[in-house]
């Protein structure tokens, strides 16, 4: 192992970390405001790819419209949901808005199959594989954009919690909801906001993911999922937590990849892929609060 | 307090015949009426289970939390019904609550504490004048501002309620048990703070278990009995209501007699 | 859901009445075991494989519904402890040459170990982070089923074709002069109404009252006696040792294991079974594994039919907007979502509450 190779890793560890980050924000933020743990967040993921391909390949509009177009169309259609769907569930037990969110993705990935078919498109993204030198270390260019687009979007996020009046509503939403109803914020409107935001964060990841060599294809939607043990390490309703958790998993994922072939062979090619979760498991058995959530333990 | 004084309007509110059941169970309350005219402050009196917090839910629309719903009767503000109304039109119209139990946001700072209490405001340069308000009213806040409401004491986090609540500029505010475990010297603190409010002619619907800190604040009472009206009146003549003196103040003891 | 607490059908207020509406259940159960008899004889092969299929779905939704519908705990990981099963059984029946009977025991006391583990993470966490460490196990079990080849063969699979559901000398997949797929019938639903008349003696019982309990509040189950932790492993040891039945049931049904038989997507096939038919009901169970493959199975068939063909395109010429795979991944969606958002007990749950059914029920033992 060179210093090269660390300095690779570290990168490309940074660049699936955020874009984990991204994804374990959109869980959190629905989660945090509406209660639901939300499994068709691999919808949005799979919906912004496909758009982004269409209006990329097929449509040949500039890269940068076709992403913000994709991230509209999927916060719309995240809002749709809230208002069709979720809605009827504000008052069932968490398992039956859970089980519908997974309906939904089953819908979804049918629907999605339907339009693009089951092969693997090429993204289309003006980064490709290229890669450029970094103290003489090959970085891939996908990921530097990666780790720029998140920022830019985690900064987003973060200024619009922080500073504006629809994140104050939100944060008291969640912080105490009816104190918040009392004050006069529309629960209704917090959850179509964090339903939008969800949609268009899933669908940047979902670009993020497809980047490079991955290409835009149906698993998608499942890669959504590793970021779950992200959400779950920064105590399920932290923004804060999920950016951490993203980060750490990311990391320590690539880092996997690199080492373990070598020191660990035994373990086979697939070893990293279940990384995030063993990450989650080790943790929630040192630290059952996660590592960032400061709510009692949970026991029962 | 002069720069408070913008915190506050008057408005008159009537409850008719309201009867509120929850779920599928028996009324809550039933046929209750109450009137506050404008700038006026009613105390409403009963022992625990009786129904005042369930009077406050409906006249603030947020039953539904509690799935709960107005059975019949009407609740009009400045003569407008508003019974169906949701909780934020009804907070637009100029109705504030202090909740029972305080209920700060105990994650957001004060200062968000209060801004979210303006939030169906847009007057952003008049809602700053108004932090500062609360922050002259009630100055151990005003040192703390960045500081996370959790983090307060039991009185602080009162007064942050109180001052959240005024935040929305009410023309009707309504106080649910805002001594409710407080030591007596902040007990008085809050006394003066619902003198001074009602002083600058806002209008006001008190819930207290502490009745003879009520009467004294109030223009009028009712007592509530399991969820009906049973008494209602001046607070001067049911101050001496021989009943109210025996369930209340403690008549035959004399302890907290006034 | 408080009102799964008064479903299950009480005896009835009129004793004196009910013993003329008792032989309505009797005639229900005798259509049962006619059914039971009959169908082997008159249905095809590949229609009596499906009901295999249903019968070990319905074996592994049991477990699921035990450990969600009652006791409240969200798993995703129920088919890992179907593949721990089925894997067992095909490594000590093929490498090992030990009967089918004691293999049946191996696998459902591996899965059951391997669930007491789970049962073990469960008692640290609540509802919807078990959701997600369950999902953990899952895909780690899917690195495992793949990794692990000797034992697993890894992503080509393992051929199952050498286990026998058999009793000592006695082959129940070759009863005399029947077919294979009618014996596997017989035996495979003989398991499923064993194993439900299992689960339904348990649910009446002491551990059923203390898994309702812990699903409606967990701290109020420790204050009247209930040892939480004792009872979640317990719970996740029982539903997983079921899914090892149904594991070891699958390889005897199946000439071939592959890991994507024990993945997500047969996770969610067990939760639409288990919602459909009512997750709170062990009946639900049953109805849900028969409906669900059932219709999978009629889209199939009717791909090419006047009312699905021009949804579906089973050939490259062919107009229709879904494959067949993913127009019953899309009826499976909407169903899930309709039946959650309709009548989140599904269709025994509907049905208990209808007049019909109360009636013919009025006095059950």
């Amino acid at each position: 192992m060179t210093g090269y190779e660390v300095l690779q890793t570290f990168f490309s560890g940074l660049a699936l970390g955020a874009s984990y980050a991204i994804l374990a924000l959109g869980f959190v933020i629905v989660f945090a405001a509406t209660k639901v743990l939300n499994f068709a967040q691999g919808a949005f993921v799979l919906i912004g790819a496909y758009l982004t391909f269409e209006f990329e390949s097929q449509l040949s509009w500039p890269f940068p419209i076709a992403i913000v177009m994709s991230m509209l169309v999927s916060a719309l259609i995240g809002i749709l949901i809230e208002r069709t769907v979720i809605r009827r569930f504000s008052h069932s037990q968490a398992f039956a808005a859970v089980m519908a969110t997974v309906g939904l993705l089953f819908a979804s990935q049918a629907v999605v199959a339907g339009f693009w078919g089951d092969s693997a498109r090429n993204l289309g993204d003006p980064w490709g594989l290229e890669t450029v030198r970094i103290f003489g270390a090959a970085i891939a260019v996908s990921g530097l954009w990666a780790i720029g687009l998140s920022s830019v979007l985690l900064g987003l996020v973060f200024g619009f919690l922080r500073f504006s009046r629809g994140g104050l509503s939100m944060r008291a939403s969640v912080s105490d909801q009816e104190a918040a109803i009392a004050q006069g914020i529309n629960p209704r409107r917090v959850a179509a906001v964090a339903w939008g935001l969800a949609g268009a964060s899933g669908a940047v990841a979902g670009v993020l993911l497809a980047t490079g060599s991955n290409g835009v294809n149906g698993t998608l939607a499942v890669a959504a999922f590793a970021a779950l043990p992200a959400m779950v390490l920064g105590g399920l309703d932290s923004p804060i937590g999920a950016l951490l958790g993203g980060l750490i998993i990311g990391m320590v994922q690539q880092f996997t990849s690199l080492l373990q072939p070598v020191y660990l062979s035994g373990l086979g090619s697939e070893f990293s892929s279940v990384i995030p979760y063993l990450v989650l498991i080790v943790v929630l058995l040192i630290r059952p609060q996660g590592l960032f959530g400061t709510r009692a333990v949970q026991r029962f | 307090m002069a720069a408070s004084k913008d915190l506050t309007g008057s408005g008159e509110l009537i409850v008719e015949g309201l009867s509120v059941a929850y779920g599928a169970h028996s009324l809550a309350i039933e046929d209750v009426h109450l009137r506050v005219g404008a700038g006026e402050t009613l105390a409403v009196l009963g022992s625990n289970g009786a129904g005042k917090t369930t009077t406050v839910r409906a006249i603030t629309g947020v039953l539904g939390s509690h799935s709960g719903r107005i059975v019949k009767g009407s609740i009009r503000l400045n003569g407008v019904e508003i019974a169906q109304l949701s909780p934020f039109a009804r907070v637009r119209a100029g109705i504030a609550q202090c909740m029972e139990g305080r209920r700060v946001f105990s994650e957001l700072s004060i200062d968000d504490n209060l801004r979210a209490g303006a939030i169906t405001r847009r007057d952003n340069a008049a809602i700053l004048r108004d932090v500062e308000a609360v922050y002259g009213r009630f100055p151990d806040l005003a040192g703390r501002r960045k500081e996370k409401a959790g983090y307060l004491s039991g009185g602080q986090q009162q007064m942050l309620a109180i001052g959240r609540a005024l935040m929305a500029r009410p023309s009707v505010l309504l106080l649910d048990e805002p001594s409710l475990g407080l030591a007596p010297k902040l007990v008085e603190m809050v006394a003066e703070t619902i003198a001074e409010i009602k002083s600058q002619g806002t209008t006001v619907l008190l819930i207290e278990q502490n009745v003879a800190m009520s009467l004294d604040l109030s223009d009028h009472a009712v007592v509530l009995e399991t969820g009906r009206v049973v008494l209602s009146g001046p607070t001067a003549e049911l101050r001496n209501n021989p009943r109210i003196h025996a369930a209340y103040l403690g008549g035959h003891t004399g302890a907290a007699a006034v | 859901m408080t009102s799964t607490l008064t479903a299950a059908p009480t005896a009835g207020s009129k004793a004196a009445s009910a013993h003329k509406r008792r032989p309505w259940v009797i005639t229900g159960f005798a259509a049962l075991a006619v059914a039971y008899i009959v169908i082997p004889f008159l249905a095809t092969d590949p229609v009596l494989y499906l009901f295999g299929y249903c019968a070990v779905l319905a074996v592994a939704a049991l477990g699921l519904t035990l450990l969600t519908g009652y006791a409240g705990q969200i798993s995703l990981a129920q088919p890992f402890f179907i593949g721990i099963g089925a894997y067992a059984t095909v490594f000590v029946t093929v490498q090992l040459g030990v009967p089918f009977a004691f293999d049946l025991v191996f696998a459902i006391l591996v899965s059951g170990l391997v669930g007491a583990g789970s049962g073990w993470l469960a008692v640290r966490l609540g509802g919807l982070e078990l959701a997600i460490v369950t999902l953990g196990i899952l895909v780690i079990g899917q690195y495992i089923f793949n990794t692990w080849t000797p034992v697993t063969g890894g992503e080509t699979g393992v051929l199952s074709s050498g286990v026998e559901i058999s009793l000592g000398p006695l082959n129940l997949e070759k009863l005399g002069t029947f077919t294979e797929q009618q014996s596997l019938f017989w035996v495979l639903w003989a398991t499923v109404a064993a194993v439900a008349f299992f689960c339904s003696m348990l649910v009446r019982r002491a551990p059923g009252r203390s898994w309702i309990a812990l699903r409606e509040n967990g701290r109020a189950a420790e204050a009247v006696g209930i040892h939480v932790r004792s009872t979640k492993i317990a719970i996740f040891a029982l539903a997983s040792g079921i899914g090892g039945l149904a594991g070891g049931l699958y390889a005897g049904l199946q000439q071939y294991l592959s890991p994507l038989d024990f993945g997500f997507n047969t996770g969610m096939l067990l939760f639409a079974i288990v919602i459909l038919g009512g997750i709170n009901r062990v009946a639900g169970a049953i109805i849900g594994a028969i409906i669900v493959p059932g219709v999978q199975f009629y889209i199939s068939e009717q791909a090419d039919s006047l009312l699905l063909a021009p949804i579906i395109t089973t050939g490259v010429t062919d107009s229709g907007f879904f494959t067949v795979g993913s127009f019953s991944t899309l009826i499976f969606g909407v169903l899930i979502v309709a039946v959650l958002a309709i009548e989140p007990d599904g269709i025994m749950g509907s049905l208990s509450r209808s007049r019909l059914y109360r009636r013919l029920t009025a006095h059950r033992p």
